[in-house]
């Protein structure tokens, strides 16, 4: 895994984008943000349910094998957000790429 | 340690948290253990750390989130759910207690500020209701006596009035705005101790 800390708001992204494909359940968002990013649990939940309580994903329940799995889905709100994330990360990847290239201009 | 105790002491961690709080979080790892099948279950407790580790975690960054809330003035988040994820926060941090200890007396003394400041206030802006009720009244009987001698009576009681409305109000927004930066150095110090 990379050696670069991810901050709390770059996970918010990575967790709406991968919700923004398709519903997804807590085991399988965690696993596909743990493929870029070092992660705790104790770490990636909180994010989760702050997400829940700005309005940016909505949950319902579906049982799978005689057990319950608690789906995430996107509102309108997160999809605006992600928007949001998605145009400031890539601002702030260009900027860090041109000074890190040298390509940076005064 | 297996999966049923560790959920078991994870529970005593939270279990004073406001209630749709603790139920969505243990739902959330009680449902994780699940999904991620009796194999991985060694590895996810490694990863979480102890219980306690794992609660002070979840415990301090909802301190985070609920007072971000309250900034953002959005309903469901009430003074007092903070102040118990704050008191729960101090007492899962891996801190000695005398530091511990320390947190709680800050906190004490939160309360107390806001409490003997909010009196003070309040008291300040009935005097100046009441005073100014007083001259209005004043004013409006001098009237018979000297036009200009009522309407200045009169005034100098409104103004005493609108004065006496200001003192309270600012009274509440500055004891919102004390708790908040009072919450957020304490839940400053927990990331503090906790990232370690």
């Amino acid at each position: 895994m990379y050696y670069y800390p991810v901050s709390a708001v770059l996970i918010e992204c990575l967790i709406l984008s991968v919700i923004s494909r398709q519903d997804s359940y807590g085991y399988e968002i965690s696993q596909s943000v743990k493929k870029v990013a070092k992660i705790k649990e104790s770490t990636l939940y909180p994010i989760l349910r702050k997400l829940e309580q700005h309005e940016y994903v909505t949950t319902y329940n579906q049982p799978v094998n005689g057990r319950n799995r608690k789906y995430y889905s996107m509102t309108e709100k997160g999809k605006e957000q992600l928007a949001f994330l998605k145009k400031e990360w890539k601002e702030y990847r260009d900027l860090l790429d041109d000074l890190i290239e040298g390509r940076m201009t005064e | 340690m297996r999966k049923e105790e560790y959920l078991e002491e994870l529970r005593k961690y939270l279990r004073r948290l406001p209630k749709e709080d603790y139920e969505s979080a243990m739902e959330y790892f009680t449902e994780y253990f699940e999904e991620a099948g009796p194999e991985a279950e060694q590895e996810i407790i490694r990863e979480l750390g102890t219980p306690k580790e794992a609660a002070n975690e979840l415990l301090s960054r909802l301190l985070d989130e609920k007072t971000e809330l309250i900034k953002k003035e959005k309903k469901n988040t009430s003074i007092k759910s903070i102040l118990i994820i704050t008191i729960l926060a101090i007492f899962a941090a891996p801190i000695g207690i005398p530091i511990a200890i320390t947190l709680v007396m800050l906190l004490f003394v939160l309360l107390l500020l806001i409490f003997v400041m909010l009196v003070a206030v309040i008291c300040c802006g009935a005097a100046f209701l009441l005073g100014g009720g007083k001259l209005l009244i004043q004013g409006i009987l001098a009237f018979a006596a000297s036009v200009s001698g009522g309407l200045l009576v009169t005034g100098v009681g409104l103004a005493s009035i609108g004065t006496g409305i200001l003192l309270v109000i600012a009274a509440c927004l500055f004891c919102k705005a004390l708790s908040i930066a009072l919450i957020r150095l304490i839940s400053e110090k927990l990331h503090k101790k906790g990232e370690r």
